[in-house]
């Protein structure tokens, strides 16, 4: 982490620059004109306060979008380097008063700027200290989280892939409480092992017969960290992409890592694989178990246990035929877009495997709503249609969402986006391809911020989209107010990612 | 009479789907109670489960303000043994260990208890239960009438029993439909429950999780919804011409009928969201919202005098029948092509205790009238309540 932490700093050259400058200045004028030195450094300290105040404060909700929350972890991180910090502190105020009269010019700029300049390096410095002592309080919970998960003997469904972890597991978990027994999982996309761990020793209980854990992974290795601390009797891989390919390295190490799951299930076990995806399909077949089962849309091959056809959609949701074991249920949900019906469709193969009766399933998927921002339906006041998508943006995911925005009726089709993130080297080709199919979809393109512009730009002249009808803005807050000012009813837009702060809002130091 | 105020604490907030629903009514409540004979004492109950009071809480700012405002909020302790008094302050709480610690001097005497809490909890005898182990008084229907009347089936079948019309209905059991989804339908299409039909939950409040039915995909979808909340569904047969009629109750020495309402929309049930979130709940005449800016036709000249008279009388016998107390609200379900009544539900604490029903009335009654009327009469409850023998326990040990 404090690697990663260096190199973005280094990246995106985040060293100090304003109040660097501001103690230049001061530190020259006051070597040519040390009589009066005490009025400019009243100055410069007036100008570090206007400066401090109005920069954007992380701990401040209003000025971003994920404020920074302090933890016990964090405040001691920040407590050790705030301690550290007096060391250069008191040796930068020695070295002043010492040679400050000789050296004036010297004095009162190099020992500042190297104050500010060394901050970051004490937070990672700090950071690295408590590291030892982290990792033991971090075993702690870990081992009384795996003893609490053995006494419970709860029967463990993990779930991974690129993506639609979240997704699956958050259908998944309503339709087994539902329709087999109370399911215990964690919220949302809690899937690191510290997260994971965290809600085992605070919320597993008596009651629970059923676990689903969904299984995060950045590196090789993580994945079967978290089968140690739940090991799985059944597993889905919803899909093995190109996410995070930056952090992989490969997608072979991508891949090796996804299989880590269907490698620590029981030789009984349960294996429900993503059958669209040709890396899912290989990890079935080199991880034989007790049941595997693929899902899926394309069974032109015939050996999909449950896929999905006839799937028509409007604004009122979808309407598909699901196929499983010989027989065929007719389905509607709110839910939109390929990416997610398949994600419907592996819980689906789930619970059937555990034994819930799949029309009693059927049944349940009719009920299920559109997940927070996952290409979310919102009919607005104006008569225009919102389609929410900025919980998370894969090339997979944001093609089917241009696929729903070109399917409705409308007038203008509208998109917003910062583009993908973490695809790394692979990133400026896939935020290209998806705005040319976004210019031969779209009528008006906002493309929010910095990191993806070019790709973006350049692949929406090539779908041929007017350039006029292009705008290139500086964050997500401006583009809505910018299209407050233009939207019209039977607009159709479509929000797609929404970029943490670090990417879309740089602070300039 | 006694010589000195009357010490109150109002009871709102919860662990309930109501939960801001319930703020609204209490803050109502609040401001209209008379202060030269009550002492009140605001108790917000949080979407946790805890107790918490402070000075501000008698301004919807406060609550505008949650959860961060609960930080300066001073935490409540109820103990359920009879000689509990009152409420005492928790000056420390460890939740490592769920341990606490309570302030010195910090007893906050309590003579009754107002709950104002809609729903789950509040009006299905959770808390009535907790007041009845800790014996001391409260308003509103007791433990007994609060669970009957909040289980729509059982309050139908008594209402029944007693020749009060009903809709046809059956309850279904949410394990009988897990066991026999594929053959369940058939047993539920019997008699009179045919389509169309309405599902709803049986033990939840104010019309949350209404479901309609037109045919047998739709009836075990909606069954399937409302098996979400909760474990018991009642299916009717939903009346499509209808005209909706609400009449509140209150005095159970002798129930008062309130004028009559029509809730606009009553060409169709209304659900959670029409009643409490519509738009023009936002221009109504209560500036705190809630169920009292619905909008509505009070007394309409259009339905005649006997049509009010009939209602009015249903409705007290309804409030008898089921052991009511405090001030309720009953809905009535009027077949508009057969112009039968038909009791619907009854709210054993109604949103804004309907005092917009009581204001139009005849002879008006403002809220601190009823207020007042509903703390005596929990005083008087419990005096009448004291006067019975409590046998003692039987020896067995010996």
């Amino acid at each position: 982490m404090n690697a990663r932490y260096l190199g973005w700093i280094a990246r995106n050259k985040m060293f100090d620059r304003k109040l660097s400058i501001a103690f230049l200045v001061f530190g020259l004028l006051a070597g040519f004109l040390p009589q009066i030195s005490a009025v400019l450094l009243l100055l410069t300290a007036l100008v570090v306060f206007v400066i401090v105040q109005t920069e954007k404060n992380p701990l401040n909700k209003k000025d971003v979008k994920k404020g920074l929350v302090l933890t016990n972890r964090v405040k001691r991180i920040r407590n050790l380097a705030w301690a550290l910090y007096i060391i250069p502190a008191a040796l930068s105020l020695v070295f002043v008063l010492m040679w400050g009269k000789a050296y004036p010019a010297c004095n009162y700029i190099l020992p500042q700027i190297l104050l500010f300049q060394i901050v970051p390096l004490y937070i990672v410095g700090s950071n690295f200290l408590l590291s030892g002592q982290e990792k033991s309080v971090q075993n702690y919970f870990l081992n009384d989280a795996k003893r609490i998960m053995g006494e419970n003997g709860t029967y463990n469904v993990g779930i991974t892939g690129s993506y639609g972890k979240t997704s699956t597991k958050m259908v998944l978990v309503e339709i087994m409480n539902q329709t087999l027994a109370p399911t215990f999982s964690p919220p949302k996309s809690i899937n690191t092992l510290m997260g994971v761990t965290a809600w085992i020793r605070n919320h597993l209980d008596l009651f629970h017969q059923y676990a689903i854990c969904e299984m995060g992974a950045y590196k090789r290795g993580s994945i079967e960290k978290m089968c140690e601390l739940v090991p799985p009797h059944a597993g889905i891989v919803t899909r093995i992409g190109i996410a995070h390919l930056e952090r992989y390295g490969s997608q072979e190490n991508i891949f090796q890592a996804k299989s880590e799951l269907p490698r620590a299930l029981p030789d009984d076990g349960i294996l429900v694989c993503n059958g669209d995806d040709l890396l899912c399909r290989r990890t079935s077949e080199e991880n034989p178990k007790g049941q595997n089962l693929l899902y899926g849309f394309d069974n032109s091959k015939g050996d999909l246990n449950a896929y999905i056809s006839d799937l028509e959609y409007d604004k009122s949701g979808s309407r598909f035929k699901i196929h499983y074991e010989g027989k065929s249920y007719d389905a509607t949900c709110k839910i939109l877009g390929k990416p997610l019906l398949s994600n419907i469709l592996a819980s689906f193969a789930m619970a059937c495997a555990l034994g819930a009766n799949p029309a009693h399933v059927v049944s349940l998927i009719g009920t299920l709503k559109a997940y927070d921002n996952r290409l979310e339906l919102k009919e607005v006041n104006d008569g225009t249609i919102e389609l929410h998508d900025a919980y998370n943006s894969n090339p997979s995911g944001f093609g089917a969402a241009l696929d729903v925005l070109n399917g409705l009726k409308g007038q203008r089709k509208i998109l917003i986006t910062p583009g993908m993130v973490e695809l790394g080297d692979r990133e400026f080709e896939e935020n290209f391809k998806i705005a040319e199919k976004a210019g031969s979809i779209c009528d008006l393109v906002y493309v929010i911020g910095e990191t993806n512009k070019k790709a973006l730009t350049e692949g929406l002249a090539k779908g041929n989209i007017p350039k006029e009808n292009v705008v290139c803005i500086r964050n997500m807050k401006t583009a809505f107010v910018e299209l407050q000012k233009i939207r019209n009813k039977g607009d159709i837009i479509l929000i797609e990612n929404d970029l943490p702060d670090i990417y879309e809002n740089l602070i300039t130091l | 009479m006694v010589a000195r105020k009357i010490n109150i604490a109002v009871l709102f907030g919860g662990r309930s789907s109501e939960h801001e629903i319930s703020i609204l009514t209490a803050l109502q409540f609040i401001s209209a109670v008379d202060t030269k004979k009550y002492e009140i004492t605001p108790v917000y109950i949080s979407s946790k489960g805890k107790w918490y009071t402070h000075s501000e809480m008698f301004s919807s700012a406060f609550f505008k303000a949650l959860p961060g405002s609960l930080k300066k909020a001073e935490e409540l302790l109820f103990l359920p043994h009879p000689g509990t008094k009152g409420l005492l302050k928790v000056s420390s709480r460890t939740e490592k260990d769920s341990s606490y610690s309570i302030e010195q001097n910090g007893f906050i005497p309590i003579d009754v208890y107002v709950p104002a809490l809609h729903g789950t909890h509040g009006e299905d005898g959770a808390i009535q239960g907790l007041f009845e182990l800790a014996n001391v008084m409260y308003t509103g229907s007791d433990l007994r009438s609060s669970a009957i009347t909040m289980n729509k089936w059982a309050a139908k079948v008594i209402a029944s029993s007693n020749n009060i019309p009903v809709l046809p209905g059956i309850v279904v059991h949410k394990k009988d439909f897990h066991q026999h989804f594929d053959t369940i339908v058939p047993e539920i299409l019997k008699e009179d429950v045919q389509f169309p039909l309405i599902i709803k939950p049986c033990n939840l409040g104010s019309s949350v999780g209404l479901n309609f039915a037109n045919n047998e995909v739709e009836l075990l979808q909606a069954l399937t919804a409302v098996f979400k909340l909760d474990a018991e569904a009642l299916v009717e047969k939903r009346v499509t011409n209808i005209r909706e009629i609400n009449v509140a109750v209150h005095n159970s020495a002798d129930p008062i009928a309130s004028v009559i309402e029509v809730p606009l929309n009553a060409s169709e049930l209304l659900t959670y969201e029409k009643k409490y979130m519509s738009e023009s709940g936002k221009t109504g005449k209560s500036a705190l919202g809630g169920m009292a800016s619905l909008k509505r036709k009070i007394d309409p000249p259009e339905i005649t005098p006997e049509r009010k008279k009939e209602a009015r009388e249903l409705a007290c016998k309804i409030y008898s029948k089921l052991g009511c107390g405090g001030a309720v609200r009953i809905d009535f379900i009027v077949d508009m092509d057969t112009d039968i009544f038909y009791f619907n539900e009854l709210n054993s604490l109604p949103g804004s205790f309907s005092y917009y029903l009581w204001a139009d009335s005849h002879p008006p009654l403002l809220m601190t009238e009823i207020a007042d009327r509903i703390i005596q009469e929990a005083i008087t409850r419990f005096g009448e309540k004291s006067t019975l023998k409590r046998i003692l326990p039987f020896r067995a040990l010996r």
